[in-house]
């Protein structure tokens, strides 16, 4: 049963493939565009193969896995402590709150000049971008998991005198975490959306130099190439972190 | 009025007022009550009438807008663990297990060595008979083996008094009756005080040894009841039945009010 579930996924996921990959081909043909304004298939294809053989792409994506997770960890575990401890004082997130809400619109790219200034080139511009993009869904949704936090729990702490720091990391920490990993998962989408972004500010590696770099080359083809890889990826963090998910929900007791 | 018995729970012209929108909620209205060391108490009242609020009172998470209640001598201000709540929602951490959340109530103590910790934990939950559930999580736990956790959990932190908010309320009545046994054992053997809210008529006559029957909008005392039978009591006996009017005939309910549409 199950396993037949599972083959009509994969399936479906060829399926998809292969119309992609029609209509792709059959745009080509049909309009008789060039090669150099939208690559065959083939052609992809070809410079896919040739990133995995002479091993750019592995580096490429070690460094942009190694960006991507240095910014989001740091974004996980700085935006949770500010979060659990903003959610339990109304005061102070009343005012913190505008704040938020004025800088969480802007694309973190938009502070790009004053990255470079700070931080320099290399690592540093995308690990930023990436912190940036991550760090406000998680503060958010944390803050709000303590808001919501059921009030017996916070009753049976005074009760049993449990006292901070016991406090947060025994009751209201575990007592968000499902809410939290909502969070979590969204911003693993949005620092994933920002890799490319960050890495065009003076990085010399990395996915979305990739494609900068094969777009000043005009080799359209590798630019598409990277845009696979960084979709593939990105669907695999996704399934991931929703693994993940699934399996905090087990832990917390979450019926299904 | 000087009793020969000190009272242990002392609650004196105790009145508590809401406030929300701009308007003023009277819950409830001269309370004055007198409890002694190891008496079990109930109290009784349809829904609304402050019972909960009064159950609050005594436990210090909410202060009483005016008068005071006294707690072994001293003002109650803020909870406490000689005092233990039990709620109706059994209040387990649902990323615990059965072990871990009994010993949530006594990591706070630090006179307690590790090791002791570990075998007061065991002695609880093999008190209320769940050491085969021992590892398990509070999800996989039927209502009435949660609320037997949450037993063993308040009774492990030897509390002089255990507050109870219905706590039999969500269980089958075949669960409620074992319960309510096993309470009356666990209380007989460890002599605390209990004081429990409900609105089971039957429950207060079967477990307390007075029963402080309320009124409603605004909560006050109707009466308080002394529940002279020997525990454990016989629910099918006469003088059960006898107490159990008492309390029914205190309430006015409609009776005779409609004849039937039809004569034979």
């Amino acid at each position: 049963m199950s396993l037949i579930k599972h083959l009509n996924k994969l399936f479906n996921v060829v399926i998809a493939f292969v119309l992609v990959i029609a209509v792709w081909q059959l745009v080509i043909i049909i309009g008789d565009y060039p090669e150099a304004l939208l690559p065959s298939p083939l052609a992809v294809g070809s410079g896919i193969i040739s990133l995995i053989q002479d091993g750019t792409l592995f580096e490429h994506l070690r460094v942009s896995m190694f960006r991507f997770l240095s910014g989001y960890l740091t974004a996980a575990v700085v935006a949770v402590v500010l979060g659990l401890i903003l959610g339990q004082t109304t005061r102070v997130w009343g005012i913190v709150d505008p704040i938020v809400q004025v800088v969480r619109p802007v694309a973190p790219v938009a502070w790009a000049p004053f990255i470079v200034l700070w931080f320099g080139i290399g690592n540093m511009p995308a690990i930023v971008v990436i912190f940036i993009a991550a760090f406000f869904p998680i503060l958010l949704s944390t803050v709000s998991a303590v808001k919501k936090l059921d009030r017996t729990y916070l009753k049976l702490a005074q009760n049993l005198e449990i006292k901070q720091p016991a406090m947060m990391y025994k009751i209201i920490l575990p007592a968000a975490f499902p809410f939290i990993v909502n969070g979590l998962r969204i911003a693993v989408g949005t620092g994933w959306i920002f890799l490319v972004a960050g890495e065009m500010i003076g990085a010399q590696s990395g996915l979305g130099y990739l494609i900068v770099d094969s777009r000043n080359a005009l080799n359209l083809d590798l630019v598409l190439a990277g845009i696979f890889f960084i979709g593939i990826l990105g669907f695999i963090l996704n399934s991931l972190i929703g693994v993940f998910e699934k399996w905090v929900g087990k832990q917390w007791g979450a019926q299904l | 009025m000087a009793s020969l018995q000190e009272s242990f729970i002392k609650i004196i012209d105790v009145h508590k007022e809401f406030y929300s929108q701009g308007q003023t909620d009277k819950v409830l209205e001269d309370i004055n009550i007198d409890i002694k060391k190891g008496e079990v108490i109930s109290i009784l009242g349809k829904s609304g009438c402050g019972k909960s609020t009064l159950l609050n009172l005594i436990g210090g998470f909410e202060k009483p807008t005016s008068g005071s209640v006294f707690f072994d001598g001293k003002e109650v201000e803020r909870p406490s663990r000689r005092a233990i709540m039990l709620f109706q929602d059994y209040g387990l951490l649902p990323w615990r297990t059965v072990r871990k959340n009994v010993e949530l109530g006594l990591e706070p103590d630090n006179t307690l060595t590790p090791e002791e910790r570990k075998d007061r934990t065991l002695e609880y939950i093999k008190l209320v008979g769940l050491e085969d559930s021992i590892n398990r999580f509070p999800v996989q736990l039927s209502g009435g083996m949660k609320q037997r956790v949450a037993i063993a959990r308040a009774l492990a932190i030897q509390p002089e008094l255990i507050l109870m908010d219905e706590p039999f309320a969500a269980l089958d009545t075949f669960n409620r009756y074992f319960l309510q046994d096993e309470l009356l054992r666990l209380q007989k053997k460890e002599q605390k005080n209990i004081i429990l809210v409900t609105h089971d008529i039957d429950e207060a006559v079967y477990l307390s040894d007075r029963v402080i029957i309320m009124d409603s909008q605004p909560g006050k005392i109707k009466k308080i009841l002394k529940i002279n039978l020997a525990k454990p009591r016989d629910r099918s006996h006469s003088d059960f039945q006898y107490y159990r009017k008492v309390i029914f005939d205190s309430y006015e309910f409609p009776t005779n009010t409609q004849a039937p549409d039809y004569n034979i």
